[in-house]
């Protein structure tokens, strides 16, 4: 399309300007027809995604059920990755039998070669679908595959595949990955919970010791880590944490201070000269203390920092044998301790 | 009344769930009737003839939660005794406490066991015939 | 020389410059755009897990949920039912009352039991004086503020210090959010420690089914003010912020929904009272300060819908609101000119603010000033109508490209607007909004400087809301 003169010498920018006008426009329809691509393919899937449902929903109902029927429908090869994924929904759904019965029909449509190919060779969704599979799928043979997910940046994908390894062998995992796991720093601690909740006993001891072995900068979030899972540490290490130079280490410990054998040592930090420290013996004394431990807890409520007067008054307030008035008149000399103190006592009152 | 043609009200969001809870239900011999959020709960409180003979319920629902369902379920006139299940997701003490305070009659803790829920079942509907 | 070929002169200069402009400001924002493809396709990754039934430990970081409030009687407890039904473990909600002059406390009062609450008020940042704080019988984890007037920022500082959480969620008191909108936000802080703050953008909440507060239905609006909103926060508010959250040279968080961590916020002293535009004030600050500091950070863009608000549908409104909008802008960049190429500046202080400074801040100069002035010289002969039409050419040309852009990556990641018909709509809007009003916000946009030039005292401009979308339930 030939350009219009133009009259003035700034027509080189002008030019400039149309040609650019025009390109505009070009990457404009082809923006239009991509967007009309984009329904289209998506309205296929759609169409296809349902069909694959009514197809296979009610065979999978039925076997969780306990009726397997003899004859499986076909399942496509495009199919394969929706099939999975509403099997996947249904798996996380149930427990149990349901649960085995579901794997049944899983290794006879031969789900678990095909899951071990999209490990190896899928793109990033792929990958986590085939993960997830496999670890409901209890798939030995897909070990060290799911360990070199474990290993890789993608937090997502990473934690999936700890998921799948803590599946197929809990103890085995909590050898391999115990230390790399308190090494990590992206590994949401929710997520680790509901992990390892059911299988405490393999790895309270694995990650006791991988504590004896990571780096001192990552032992405060290891420590919370454990505290967090309520995760109980041998007495002795406990003991050696406890008497660490890093404040954020004791404080970080004296969560996991919840035995009696732990006691002097949380009463020898309640005058800590780091307030975290404080706030954590102060917390820790709540259902450890007794009545000797009164007058040190007092002196707390009149600290300079508002959270350790906070857990300070909350002790008092949860030890059993002091009255309300008793605890108003713990906390009658210091007017931050007054507040405090009538704080507490209203949110107890009501709860 | 047999307990063949008792009626199950189930209202779940979750596509999957409430659709095998159906089949599950259906296959032995009970009618049901879905609402698959808080609003078609309601509705189904208000617009059903006569009381179903068993309500299950899932805590997290879309614009009203369980709870609220449980108080419209007990408010209704001749809902009062009508068992309700709850199936709360997590199994953390507080919902559990706060689903049997509202009124459920039992809970259920999602994933659950198919069998196991068709057992309460069999039992609520037993006692109540 | 003659005044005449001084002025010719003067358009052989300018003109290249004008074209120039255009060109950099739109293909700028569509480099955002292509940008932001980036992040979506990492999003998709987990777009899988999403859909799967979520298992929740209740260790999920606490969050405090800040609503300030003022004159909010028609629809406080409507929104602050929907708050509490928001599915998070840990939540806490306070309302911060800044000295409403109607009976919104008392609607608070009586809705949801509140009594009073001897709380042992901790101040970290100074605020207008705090009258009482209540606690609600019913609701154990909401608490209500009551302090005299000083406006959002002030009633924002306030809510932090009364705050347990170590999170804290800034909502507006009639933002829609989704009962999942909490878990979205929180999550770029659940993997990277060094996260200091997220935010989304809004989406238009106009011709949308709201029921109970929460989202029923998505839909388009028939007026056509908002439609035109809803292409524009395609085009500019949302994948261009997403592109810049990928390079961490977000500058802006809408405060209708934003989460902070609340140690970072105190140590750069909260947000700062009497301004307009807070909440970028706030972002822009922490840029600064952190960048200073050399202190690793990030903040992120959460793109998925999951605050709504209705959207202005009359002319006054929208324009008091952009007005409003240039000079919380012009504040936020004025007040933190520290950043522009400072020495640790990184990507906000030598890509982001000089971005923000040349195209949202002088932008409507250029822009408008561009047209004024080639109309001008058209008209004066100083230059033919084709050099004139290929200048118009060129503007709605770039302008129609940059929406189709937002359209495409709508269309590639959330696609809330699926029906065939709403796709035709939008791509009407898409061509038309290119026309007038594109030119007409501009407009606005330059007022909103100029006010800010001469630091006028404009009212607020209390938008007349319609209370018909919000049916009680």
């Amino acid at each position: 399309m030939p350009s219009p003169g133009f009259r003035t010498t700034s027509e080189l920018w002008l030019e400039v300007a149309w040609w650019v006008g025009v390109g505009a426009l070009a990457l404009t329809m082809l923006i239009a027809l991509q967007i009309i691509v984009l329904r289209m393919a998506a309205r296929r899937r759609q169409v296809r995604d349902h069909a694959m449902t009514q197809t296979w929903r009610p065979v999978l109902n039925a076997a969780m059920l306990g009726e397997v029927p003899a004859n499986l429908p076909r399942l496509a090869a495009r199919d394969m990755m929706s099939f999975l994924t509403l099997w996947l929904h249904l798996q996380q759904s149930v427990r149990g039998a349901a649960g085995q019965e579901l794997n049944t029909i899983a290794y006879r449509l031969q789900c678990d070669a095909l899951a071990r190919r999209l490990l190896a060779r899928g793109n990033r969704a792929e990958r986590v679908v085939a993960t997830l599979v496999l670890g409901h799928m209890q798939d030995r043979s897909a070990w060290d595959d799911l360990l070199r997910e474990a290993r890789e940046l993608d937090s997502a994908a990473s934690i999936l595949a700890l998921w799948a390894l803590v599946q197929i062998d809990a103890a085995q995992a909590a050898d391999t990955l115990a230390l790399p796991l308190l090494r990590r720093t992206d590994w949401p601690l929710a997520q680790l919970a509901t992990i390892l909740q059911e299988q405490r006993n393999t790895w309270e001891p694995a990650l006791a010791r991988a504590l004896g072995t990571v780096e001192p900068a990552r032992l405060p979030d290891a420590l919370r880590l454990l505290a967090a899972l309520r995760l109980d540490l041998p007495q002795a290490v406990l003991q050696q944490m406890l008497g660490h130079d890093d404040p954020d280490v004791v404080a970080a410990a004296l969560r996991l201070a919840t035995s009696p054998e732990a006691l002097p040592q949380v009463r020898a930090h309640i005058a800590h000269a780091d307030w975290r420290v404080r706030v954590q013996a102060a917390r820790a004394l709540g259902p450890l203390g007794n009545r000797e431990d009164v007058p040190r807890l007092q002196e707390l409520l009149a600290d300079r920092q508002w959270w350790v007067r906070y857990r300070a008054a909350q002790a008092l307030a949860s030890l059993p044998f002091l009255r309300p008035a008793e605890l108003e008149s713990l906390a009658a000399g210091d007017r931050f301790a007054a507040d405090i103190m009538r704080q507490v006592l209203a949110e107890q009152a009501a709860a | 009344m047999t307990d063949q043609s008792a009626l199950i009200l189930i209202v779940e969001d979750n596509e999957n769930i409430s659709q095998l809870l159906q089949f599950m239900l259906e296959r032995q011999g009970y009618r049901t009737h879905m609402a698959n959020d808080g609003l078609a709960a309601r509705q189904a409180i208000e617009e059903l003839p006569e009381p179903p003979q068993l309500v299950l319920l899932d805590v997290m629902l879309p614009y009203i939660d369980g709870f609220e369902v449980v108080g419209l379920i007990r408010a209704r006139a001749g809902w009062e005794d009508v068992p309700v299940v709850m199936l709360t997701a997590k199994n953390t003490e507080p919902d559990i406490v706060r689903a049997l305070d509202a009124g459920a009659s039992d809970y259920i803790v999602k994933p659950f066991q198919p069998n196991e829920l068709l057992a309460r079942v069999r039992r609520y509907l037993k006692e109540k015939s | 020389m003659s005044g005449m070929a001084l002025y010719l002169l003067m358009v052989h200069t300018l003109t290249p410059v004008i074209v120039v402009y255009f060109i950099l400001l739109n293909g700028a924002y569509l480099a955002l755009n292509v940008l932001s493809i980036i992040a979506l396709q990492r999003r998709s990754r987990e777009a899988i897990l999403d859909s799967l039934p979520q298992v929740y430990s209740g260790l999920e970081p606490p969050i405090s949920l800040l609503v300030p409030a003022y004159n909010e009687e028609a629809t406080i407890a409507a929104s602050v039912r929907s708050m509490l039904q928001l599915s998070y473990a840990e939540l806490e909600i306070i309302v911060i009352n800044d000295g409403s002059k109607d009976s919104t406390l008392a609607v608070l009062i009586e809705e949801f039991g509140l009594q009073p609450f001897p709380e042992a008020y901790r101040v970290q940042i100074a605020t207008k004086p705090v009258k009482t704080v209540y606690r609600s019988l019913r609701y154990p984890n909401l608490r209500v503020i009551d302090k005299d007037n000083g406006g959002k920022a002030d009633s924002l500082n306030a809510g932090i210090n009364a705050s347990r959480y170590p999170l804290f969620c800034g909502v507006d008191a009639d933002s829609i959010l989704q009962r999942d909108s909490l878990q979205k936000l929180v999550r770029p802080f659940l993997t990277d420690v060094t996260m200091v703050a997220t935010g989304g953008t809004v989406r238009v909440a106009n011709g949308c089914t709201v029921s109970g507060g929460f989202l029923t239905k998505v839909g388009l609006p028939s007026n056509p003010w908002a439609l035109f909103q809803v292409v524009e926060y395609l085009r500019a508010f949302l994948f261009g912020r997403l592109g810049w959250s990928v390079v961490n040279g977000m500058l802006i968080i809408s405060g209708a929904f934003g989460l902070f961590r609340k140690q970072t916020v105190i140590e750069v002293g909260g947000y700062r009272p009497n301004t307009i535009g807070e909440d970028m004030e706030l972002v822009v600050r922490m840029h600064r300060l952190l960048r200073q500091r050399g202190q690793r950070y990030r903040i992120e863009f959460v793109p998925d819908p999951v605050c709504w608000t209705e959207a202005p549908e009359d002319r006054a409104t929208l324009r008091n609101q952009r007005i409003r909008w240039q000079r919380g802008l012009a504040e936020s960049l004025a007040s933190n000119w520290g950043l522009m190429f400072s020495r640790r500046g990184g990507v906000p202080g030598w890509l982001a603010f000089p971005f923000m400074m040349l195209f949202e801040w002088l932008g409507p100069v250029v822009e408008l000033g561009g047209y004024f002035f080639m109309a001008f010289a058209w008209v004066l002969g100083a230059i033919s109508w084709e050099a004139f039409g290929t200048f118009l050419f060129l503007a709605v040309g770039l302008g129609i490209l940059l929406s189709a852009s937002g359209l495409l990556l709508e269309e590639m990641s959330f696609h809330i607007y699926p029906r065939r018909r709403q796709l035709l709509m939008l791509g009407l809007v898409v061509v038309v909004e290119n026309f007038g009003y594109r030119q007409l916000n501009s407009w606005w946009r330059l007022v909103g400087l100029w006010r800010w030039l001469r630091q006028k005292e404009s009212t607020w401009g209390a938008m007349t809301r319609k209370g018909n979308w919000q049916r009680k339930v």
